[in-house]
């Protein structure tokens, strides 16, 4: 459903103005690294479940160890296919 | 604390107002607190007025002759509201003060936190469980006088008593508008600006006693601490408190909020209603969620844009949001907060030439789109508060100047400073915002600012600050660091762009400097840039003084790197 890169991809077209040549890695912590703030963590979960018809992210899922960095997005997303 | 101009008139103190208030009906209910997950603590004035007493013989231990600050460090809930009323109830003055954020580096809040105590001396501070951790509560406590206050250390009284009495002219609160940092300064505002100010806009809001705010905005910030707290209190309809940072970890706690309990009137920055309408996805929540019986959205303490509600009234048309209930104030703490409201209705959007606009600062009303630039109506003025466009008072309606206030609403000064308190003033006693607007037909705009602020997310910012802690990351050039904001329609507020000079050479090395950059920012402001350019030597443009002109670098920005060529550098 989703990569690495792909993860990636998305959050240099939301956040880093389309930048898709930025250092972030996946273990950048989005939050802390001035990448987003929580408020776009919401965002971000938006524009997945946009992205992937039938993902349902609950509210409550969205939190800083599930959307911290692209890895723990990785799992997080992993564990719900 | 007074400034010379009009005289406030004698006015009973807000502790007697609520006393009195709350003595015809004890039972009745001041306000909920909803916590993340939806768990409510219910809160009546029997119940409030023990813990305010409480608070208040603490206070009373080490209350001296001169009042002190009881500067008000807590999250959200009963004990923020009763510390900073328990300070009121024992003549003291209190401040609320920014709670840690979770994103910020501990020292980083430490050390503002530090800063903000030494600027503003309170003789209490009070400091929650969650808010411990990040203040050096040993190092606080006896530190200068002051001492610490822990709100499980606090009982609530058995017998409960009315207010310490006070002058009506004194001052009663003092407001920090945002943030920790030293440079905020504290706007002091009296007991009858604050109580007058209430009535007026009560008057201009037309709220009804079956009235109900639900917020989610931070206390220390004008919005959430007169409309949504003591504006309430005063007016005897409840509040329903939510924690900011649940609300940005969940927008939509707020919209359930309001059909649960009823609110029938919401405060909010313009980026909010963008916020909102982009990450509250459709088929989350309850589908029989209904909001049409809103009385009013008020958008509020950034510049508001029609496209920002049009967004917000297009997304929740279906749960019963109408246009008609969407309004406008311009506020700002310096008159305890509103300026205007626009009355209940549409809001209107004047469409003008954009020539006349830009060349000559003169307002003239177009009837087609073609060459128009839109602005918002933020209102009338309440009643009693003049507003002039620059200094000219006799300065014709739709042209464009600095807009400057006067009336009894207006604050006393900033606390312990009377030089900004002197510069903040023109020498004929008008306030001046800073704000650049004009008056057409009775009716406040707000075009832009002559001041350099930055107003991101409804939070303040002085470029200098930005700079600051740009300039200390290692790998930029010293001095060589420029910050301002641009407007952004899209997200319905500005856009945070840093400029840094550096003599790293590789592309690489280059992006990698500008994730320290937004890194540092983030830790030690709690604040996300939108964009971190890192250029090289010389790009920067200084004016004839040899200071970097924020204005000529915007413009540089503006022309080399924006489209195509902006990652190119």
């Amino acid at each position: 459903m989703f990569d690495e890169t792909s993860l990636k991809n998305m959050i240099c077209d939301l956040f880093l103005d389309g930048d898709r040549e930025f250092p972030l890695g996946a273990d950048t912590a989005l939050l802390q690294e001035g990448i987003c703030d929580s408020m776009g963590l919401v965002r971000l979960a938006a524009a997945l479940e946009a992205a992937a018809p039938g993902l349902r992210i609950d509210d409550q899922d969205i939190t800083h160890d599930h959307f911290g960095s692209i890895r723990q997005m990785l799992a997080f997303l992993a564990g719900r296919a | 604390m007074t400034r010379q101009g009009t005289p406030i008139p004698a006015d009973p103190t807000l502790g007697e107002t609520l006393w009195r208030a709350w003595m015809e009906d004890p039972d009745g209910l001041v306000g909920v607190f909803v916590s993340g997950t939806g768990a409510e603590l219910r809160c009546d004035r029997r119940r409030l007025l023990a813990r305010v007493q409480g608070f208040a013989d603490r206070f009373a231990r080490e209350a001296e002759p001169e009042r002190g600050i009881a500067a008000i460090c807590c999250h959200t809930g009963l004990d923020q509201i009763a510390a900073f009323l328990g300070a009121l109830w024992a003549g003291q003055l209190p401040t609320f003060l920014a709670p840690p954020s979770p994103r910020m580096e501990p020292r980083k809040y430490r050390e503002s936190f530090a800063q903000m105590v030494t600027h503003i001396q309170p003789r209490w501070m009070v400091v929650d469980r969650l808010a411990l951790g990040a203040v050096d509560p040993a190092a606080l406590d006896g530190a200068a006088g002051c001492r610490l206050v822990r709100p499980e250390a606090v009982t609530d009284a058995t017998a409960i008593r009315p207010p310490a009495p006070q002058d009506g002219a004194a001052v009663a609160v003092v407001q920090h508008s945002s943030g920790t940092t030293g440079l905020q300064k504290g706007v002091a505002l009296s007991h009858g600006a604050i109580l007058l100010h209430n009535r007026r806009y009560a008057a201009a809001l037309d709220l009804q006693a079956d009235d109900r705010v639900v917020s989610w905005l931070p206390l220390y910030h004008d919005m959430g601490f007169i409309a949504c707290f003591l504006m309430p209190l005063l007016e005897r309809i409840p509040f329903v408190h939510l924690s900011p940072f649940d609300w940005a970890r969940r927008p939509a706690l707020l919209l359930e909020q309001m059909a649960r309990q009823g609110g029938t009137r919401c405060w909010l920055p313009n980026f909010a209603f963008v916020f909102m309408a982009e990450s509250i996805r459709e088929g989350h929540g309850s589908p029989d969620l209904s909001l049409s019986h809103v009385r009013s959205w008020i958008d509020c303490s950034e510049p508001v844009t029609a496209a920002a509600m049009d967004r917000f009234v297009a997304r929740f048309a279906p749960l019963g949001v109408t246009a008609a209930q969407c309004g406008a104030s311009y506020a700002m703490a310096e008159t305890v907060f509103a300026v205007t409201q626009t009355p209940p209705g549409a809001t209107r959007v004047l469409r003008v030439d954009e020539s006349a606009f830009r060349q000559q600062r003169r307002i003239v009303p177009l009837d087609h789109d073609a060459g128009a630039l839109g602005f918002v109506s933020n209102g009338p003025p309440l009643a009693g508060l003049e507003v002039r466009i620059g200094a000219a008072p006799e300065a014709a309606e739709g042209q464009v100047g600095e807009i400057q206030l006067r009336g009894a609403t207006c604050f006393s000064g900033y606390y312990r400073r009377p030089d900004l308190t002197a510069a903040a003033f023109t020498g004929d006693g008008w306030y001046r915002t800073g704000d650049l607007g004009f008056l057409w037909r009775g009716e406040v705009y707000v075009t832009g600012r002559s001041k350099e602020l930055l107003i991101i997310q409804g939070r303040n910012f002085h470029p200098a600050e930005i700079e600051a802690r740009v300039m200390e990351v290692d790998g930029v050039h010293p001095g060589r660091a420029v910050a301002f904001g641009l407007a952004d329609p899209a997200s319905g507020t500005e856009r945070l762009i840093l400029l840094a000079e550096s003599a790293l050479e590789t592309a690489g090395d280059r992006k990698r400097l500008a994730l320290k950059i937004r890194a540092h920012v983030a830790q030690n402001l709690d604040c996300t840039p939108a964009e971190v350019h890192v250029l090289p030597r010389q790009w920067l443009v200084k004016s004839t003084s040899g200071k970097l002109a924020r204005n000529d670098n915007r413009a540089k920005y503006l022309r080399e790197l924006t489209g195509a060529a902006r990652h190119a550098v």
